[in-house]
């Protein structure tokens, strides 16, 4: 299903013509017209108008009674007025209704100054009130969630909290309870209210009832100042505004932006402030002196320390940068290795993607943007959870899937929470079988090369009959995809296949691990790729840089907000690896890594940094500095030119868009963009110039030197030219592992995922610490009964020499011999045991630790993910 | 080599003795015309004055004088040291040397009740009085500041200008007394003061008297709304307490002579020991309307002090002579 | 000339003038010329009238008001130094606790900025305000304060008002700030209020 074509309609509002699209609401169409029709209810994002406040009644000429103007769509040639006596009197007396049992507490009420009811009431209303009765009372404040206050007495019915847990979040946690004047708003039995995106309720709520309890009290509009930046904690880089007092952050509230994330925030971002003025924050730059410890230093002597250390290692150094690194930030990271000390040894993502097949994949003609899932006619989630990955998409899948009658398709190794949306049974591959399964999809699509078979042939075959189906499919799929060998070449195929390169509207869109990865590759920080995915000359990726260090052929390693030892494979290996190298660090707290490292700055909070990041879809936008840096941290781009001065390659930047300027001088596809042109929405690149075809991939060469899909071989290494696309595909290179089928007894296969709040993020603001998970085994529930577990057992998981303790947990709709783990918790990291390789693990039963749930573990609180109801379930 | 004729002269220690104690006297008196002046000045604009310090505010100037000496004597870079350092003690010694002359009293058991009695007292008076321009010039000049030299400039033209005024209007009074000698000029108006006849050289006296001593409305020289203290700017410390000092000594000087000259002097009733007193009496009545002027009328204009001084006063005060001169003459 | 003295006090000229009309042109009168032997009895005269006028000021006494030691009695309605209330003791249960409940509002409406607040909420356990919410942090600036009772006006509450006193001055700008303990201590009443028809 593509973008419908609407037709304009003309009406009088008030003796004002407006010209709007057919199916618009009174009510947008009267603004169109510059005409305000007050409304509670009326929310679009929510989904369908539900006419519940009443506050929206107009007068349209031919109807004898008013008319909801948020629930009546125009016709051509409507006359309605908004100024009669008869709606001024139907106004006047809805607000009184309102105001019959609101209390009038508005000193005491957190909402007074930014209140819709105040506005309202001053606006529309009768300006007395004739109610002499006792209002209602409930007992207030209660609280909903941990992070949530709720206020029944204040509370308007309006549904739109309700409205959004059960049609936007689909958590159908919020209900209206009891009838008539008893109603209120809860949940079942009183339980807490925990979702990932429960604090959208806060903003919706257009009275004060309900309130989070992190700015309860804290500020009111006049005291504060708001900005917009980007939250770059996930890859959905969701627009926010900072609420700013006294140059301390007090909340964040999301900035609507449809292109981006429609207007609403996970509780990560939402709730993830704290830390910018933590305690815990590094300050200042920091040494290791003799006796081991850290200590504060000059940011001259740091500076001078973290040069001497690179300058020693030369050509051996190597280079991390983490998902929330700024496209400046990478770029001078790369060119400080790749210039001053002539080292290829970067990377910015545990995975390692082929540079050629990672541009082939970046060509506009490829990609979708997050606006065309809307409007998609099939989406296939492909080895990603975007709860977990990107959780504003999983948010716009589900509004696809609901509103936009998006077929939904899941092919993951793990079970998912869009699982019970999708119209054909998701798909469970073995972990580390991706790749198997893609090329079975891609065989099943007819794309050259790929055999129509193998263990998947069935599934893949449902699958794709459901893709080619419809006209325009977008493919979600996770960045995890690239460790599988193959699987993203046979997607890259598998789109060609689909034709999804000629049409508008369709295409691939990756979720990356970290927040800017795409923006980190596309500025250079790659082992093989330069600014604009150019082919350099080829280095370490993040797997090698650290067996390099360990083996010591890596002789220094810069991190840039990278925490490889808690969050990429293979933790205990990189442990190892720092604790004998000389690291330099710029983390934002003191963690894992930083325990290791030589010299430590303090880094740059997305609420502090100046610089651009880059969308999964392409979108550049700026991050904006909100509140003044805390003590004594200065901006990253800063250091790094320093430090690439001291190591004789001086820079020459004055600001951040100064160093902006250079990465798109390097960047073909970038451009001449400037801060001014990507305001405050963000531009994506691949639309900024229709006009013309940026191929990425070719360092140096102008847009559109060739016409895409022609052939580069002048750039390329002559052992992967071939004919038509750049990449020609080869036969599926692995098919489904031989030993994996050997092994299947033998164990079970681990696989491992990313937890949405496990994370350094989660602990470092108090407020989200209810949500750290503990390490958990999830197990299909046949595997458990073989192995005589049952869900909360503890266990004790090994793999090759190591072992982590866990708890059972029995999940519906998985594997049978797949097991996994959560990569990144703060104990019992499950990144000990997952190494990036297929592992079999042994499990084994563990007497019950005395005290009841360890630590962090809330015995109150259960994270419930998500589930999505099945189809026709609504 | 004789510079002046002694009318009257006693043995040294007791003419050391006399020194002292008219110094000590005038010295006392000036903290207490300070005080004087500014609750009288007060009063004239139904204020109390300073009533803070000591009983109704009497300690004052002691207060002053503890503030003032406490203070840092600076020097601007640009003055001349040595000029700088001695231009005040030139004022104040000027000043005190003109008090030798004031008759207190007759000779009373053998002792003149004054400094020295000097055939040449007018002249004395003019010689030594003349010298504090020098100090109010070199003040002005040597702090290397335009608002003081142009102060001291002032100050010059105007001393030039009053000088001569007065001087012929004390010309009058030596005329009628037939002696130049103020013991001589005091005993000649035991029967009628010559502020009587003298009407005019009163006058014209006391209005250059005014000017002489830098007072309101003549203190052009010190105008602070646009010299800034004129000479005085850059002075501070025990410096600038000199210059203040100075013009309260001149302003007594002055009175003292006006009442030698014109209010019969040491003379009133009662036994002969009670003559200083009635001096003090007298040039303090006179010194009231110093103040009472003061508190009166604003300051002149430049050209104005110019055209009184040479076009009303000069030829007031030589008329005067003229028509004295002859009515002593003809009479 | 011709001149003639009309009602209005201005003299106009009875003279024709070329482009001018009628009365358009009036004759100033003017003080007579200094200098000369009348003016120098003139100001003679206006020198003894002058010191007439400075010597009757002795006679009158002074009419100082010997501040500090006597003061004047300001106005009921005076805005002097701010007080914040709290709630009597009148039986009703919330005697004692402050009457502000940290809305803001005075902040707001506050023109020279001198107001900060930072509310949060009230330990049910341990009152501070009535409501929800209490005020943690008020200070007022007072040496930005300009007086105008706004905030006095804005306050839902009245739990803050104007009180009289005036004597405020301080060695420290610091010390001008005034915390919450401060304006909510029973102030030394060092000013004395005017009676009724005083």
């Amino acid at each position: 299903m593509s973008q419908p074509i609407r037709n304009a309609v003309t009406l009088v509002v008030d003796g004002r013509e407006v010209v709007a699209p057919e199916g618009t609401m009174v009510v947008d169409a009267a603004k169109m017209g510059d005409i305000e029709i007050p409304v509670f209810c009326y929310e679009p994002k929510l989904g369908d108008p539900v006419g519940a406040c009443r506050m929206c009644l107009v007068e349209i000429e031919g109807i004898p009674k008013l008319q909801t103007a948020c629930s009546t769509p125009v016709r051509d040639g409507m006359v309605v007025y908004t100024q009669t006596d008869q709606v001024k009197q139907a106004q006047n007396a809805v607000v009184e209704f309102l105001l019959v049992n609101h209390p009038l507490d508005c000193p005491v009420c957190d909402k007074g100054g930014e209140c819709p009811l105040q506005d309202i009431a001053m606006g529309w209303g009768p300006g007395k009130s004739r109610m002499t009765d006792p209002k209602r009372h409930f007992q207030k404040p209660l609280e909903l969630s941990p992070l949530v206050a709720i206020d029944r007495e204040r509370c308007i019915l309006c549904y739109r909290c309700v409205r959004f847990s059960q049609e936007v979040a689909e958590d159908e946690q919020l209900q209206l309870h009891e009838r008539g004047d008893r109603s209120f708003v809860g949940t079942f039995d009183d339980r807490p209210y925990i979702a990932p995106f429960h604090g959208n309720i806060i903003e919706l709520c257009p009275v004060g009832a309900l309130t989070t309890y992190t700015y309860r009290f804290r500020a009111r509009p006049w005291d504060i100042e708001q900005a917009g930046s980007v939250c770059t904690l996930c890859p959905s880089q969701c627009n926010v505004a900072f609420t700013v007092r006294d140059e301390r952050v007090m909340r964040v509230l999301a900035r609507d932006n449809h292109a981006v994330d429609d207007g609403w925030l996970c509780d990560k971002g939402r709730f993830g402030f704290q830390m910018f003025a933590s305690e815990e924050r590094i300050t200042e730059p920091m040494m290791r002196g003799g006796g081991g410890e850290l200590s504060p230093v000059s940011w001259e002597q740091a500076i001078e320390a973290a040069a001497a250390g690179l300058r020693r290692a030369g050509a051996s150094a190597a280079a991390l940068a983490g998902g929330g690194t700024g496209n400046e930030e990478g770029y001078l990271a790369q060119r400080i290795m790749r210039e001053a000390l002539g080292s290829p040894n970067i990377d910015c993502s545990p995975n390692s993607p082929d540079p050629a097949l990672l541009a082939e994949l970046a060509r506009p003609e490829l990609g979708a943007k997050v606006a065309d899932l809307d409007y998609a006619g099939a989406i296939l989630v492909l080895g990603t959870d975007p709860l977990h990955e990107m959780p504003i998409l999983d948010l716009r899948i589900r509004k696809a899937a609901r509103r936009g009658g998006a077929r939904l398709l899941v092919a993951t190794e793990r079970p998912n929470a869009l699982d019970g949306g999708a119209v054909v049974d998701p798909v469970r591959f073995a972990p580390g079988e991706s790749a198997a399964f893609i090329s079975a999809l891609a065989g099943a699509l007819g794309a050259p090369g790929y055999e129509d078979g193998g263990s998947y042939a069935k599934q893949a075959a449902e699958i794709a009959a459901a893709l080619s189906s419809v006209p325009d499919p977008v493919i979600v799929w996770g960045e995890r995809l690239w460790r599988d060998q193959g699987a993203a070449r046979a997607l890259h195929d598998l789109a060609r296949a689909l034709e999804m390169h000629q049409r508008i509207g369709t295409g691939l869109l990756e979720v990356p691990e970290g927040a800017n990865t795409r923006g980190l590759r596309e500025a250079g920080m790659l082992p093989a790729g330069g600014p604009g995915l150019g082919p350099v000359a080829a280095g370490r990726d993040a797997a090698a840089i650290r067996d390099g260090l360990a083996g010591g052929e890596v002789g220094a390693l810069l991190l840039l907000g990278a925490d490889p030892v808690r969050e990429y494979p293979g933790g205990g290996a990189w442990k190892q690896a720092l604790s004998s190298s000389f690291v330099v660090s710029f983390a934002l707290t003191e963690d894992e890594s930083t325990a290791h490292a030589n010299v430590v700055f303090p880094a740059e909070s997305h609420a502090e940094k100046e610089g651009t990041v880059t969308h999964p879809d392409g979108r550049i936008q700026r991050v904006r500095p909100n509140v003044p840096h805390p003590r004594d941290v200065r901006p990253t781009w800063w250091a790094l030119t320093e430090i690439s001065r001291a190591l004789g390659n001086p820079l020459t930047f004055g600001t951040a868009e100064d160093v902006f300027a250079a990465l798109c001088a390097e960047v073909p596809f970038y451009g001449e963009t400037a801060y001014e042109e990507i305001g405050g929405q963000g531009l994506r690149w691949q639309e900024r110039d229709p006009g013309e075809s940026w191929v990425p991939g070719r360092g140096g060469g102008g847009p559109g030197a060739a016409a895409y899909g022609a052939d580069s071989a002048a750039t390329r290494p002559p052992s992967e030219s071939g004919s038509g696309p750049a990449y020609a595909p080869t036969a599926a290179t692995p098919g489904p592992r031989s030993e994996s089928e050997e092994a299947r007894g033998s164990g079970l296969a681990l696989g491992s995922y990313r937890d949405l709040w496990a994370s350094e993020v989660t602990r470092r603001n108090p407020s989200l610490r209810f949500l750290m998970p503990t390490q958990r085994l999830e197990l299909a529930a046949k595997d458990a009964k073989e192995l005589g577990l049952e869900d909360g057992d503890p266990v004790t998981v090994s793999a090759g020499g190591v072992s982590v303790e866990a708890r059972v947990s029995v999940k519906e709709r998985m594997r049978p011999g797949a097991a996994f783990l959560i990569e990144g918790t703060e104990s019992d990291n499950g990144n000990v045991l997952a190494t990036g390789s297929p592992q079999r693990i042994s499990v084994e039963k563990r007497a019950e630790p005395e005290s009841n749930g360890s630590g962090n573990g809330n015995g109150r609180v259960k994270i419930v993910e998500t589930p999505m109801p099945a189809e026709g379930a609504v | 080599m004789l510079l002046a004729e002694v009318g009257f002269a006693e043995a040294t220690w007791v003419l050391i003795v006399k020194s002292v104690l008219i110094f000590l006297l005038v010295f006392m008196i000036v903290p207490v015309l300070t005080v004087t002046e500014r609750k009288l000045i007060g009063r004239f604009q139904n204020r109390h004055g300073p009533n803070r310090v000591g009983p109704v505010g009497l300690l004052q100037p002691l207060a002053d004088i503890v503030k003032l000496a406490g203070k840092e004597m600076f020097r601007p870079t640009g003055a001349v040291p040595l000029l700088f350092a001695i231009a005040p003690a030139l004022i104040i010694f000027s000043g005190i040397l003109t008090l030798a002359i004031i008759p207190f009293g007759n000779v009373v058991d053998g002792v003149g009740l004054y400094g020295i009695d000097v055939s040449i007292g007018v002249l004395y008076f003019f010689a030594f009085g003349s010298l504090s321009f020098y100090g109010l010039l070199l003040a002005g000049w040597s702090s290397g500041s335009k608002y003081s030299f142009l102060g001291s400039m002032r100050s010059a033209a105007q001393l030039i200008s009053y000088e001569i005024s007065m001087g012929l209007a004390l010309l009058g009074a030596v005329m009628m007394a037939g002696s130049l000698s103020l013991t001589a000029i005091v005993e000649a108006q035991d029967e009628v003061w010559y502020i009587v006849p003298q009407i005019v050289g009163f006058l014209i006296f006391m209005l250059a008297g005014f000017a002489e001593t830098n007072r309101a409305p003549f203190d052009l020289p010190e105008a602070d709304a646009e010299l800034v203290q004129g000479y005085q700017t850059e002075y501070g410390g025990m410096r600038f307490g000199s210059f203040l000092l100075a013009e309260y000594l001149e302003m007594f000087v002055v009175c003292a002579i006006a009442t030698t000259f014109f209010l019969g002097g040491w003379t009133g009733p009662g036994p002969d020991w009670l003559s200083p007193v009635w001096l003090i009496l007298k040039t303090l009545a006179l010194i009231f309307v110093f103040i009472w002027v003061r508190a009166t009328l604003p300051r002149l204009r430049y050209d104005q002090l110019m055209s009184l001084g040479w076009k009303i006063l000069l030829p007031l005060a030589t008329l005067n002579v003229l028509v004295t001169a002859i009515l002593v003459t003809v009479l | 000339m011709n001149a003639e003295l009309n009602t209005d006090g201005i003299e106009r000229v009875n003279r024709e003038f070329p482009y001018l009309n009628e009365g358009d042109v009036i004759s100033v009168q003017r003080g007579p010329e200094p200098g000369g032997v009348g003016g120098v009895a003139r100001t003679f005269g206006a020198t003894l009238k002058g010191l007439r006028t400075t010597f009757a000021r002795i006679v009158e006494g002074p009419v100082t008001i010997q501040y500090p030691e006597e003061k004047t009695p300001v106005f009921p309605r005076f805005r002097g130094r701010h007080k914040l209330h709290r709630f009597d003791h009148d039986g009703s249960g919330t005697g004692g606790l402050e009457k502000c409940v940290g809305c803001s509002l005075c902040a707001a409406a506050c023109p020279s900025d001198c107001i900060r607040v930072v509310a949060a909420e009230n330990d049910p356990a341990n009152r501070v305000s009535a409501g929800e919410r209490f005020a943690e942090v008020y200070e007022i600036n007072l040496s930005r304060c300009i007086f105008c009772g706004y905030c006095e006006v804005a306050c839902p509450f009245d739990a803050i008002t104007m009180g009289h006193d005036y004597e405020m001055a301080d060695y420290n700008r610091s010390d001008l700030i005034f915390t919450k303990e401060m304006l909510l201590a029973e102030p030394v009443e060092r000013t004395p209020l005017r009676r009724e028809g005083e």
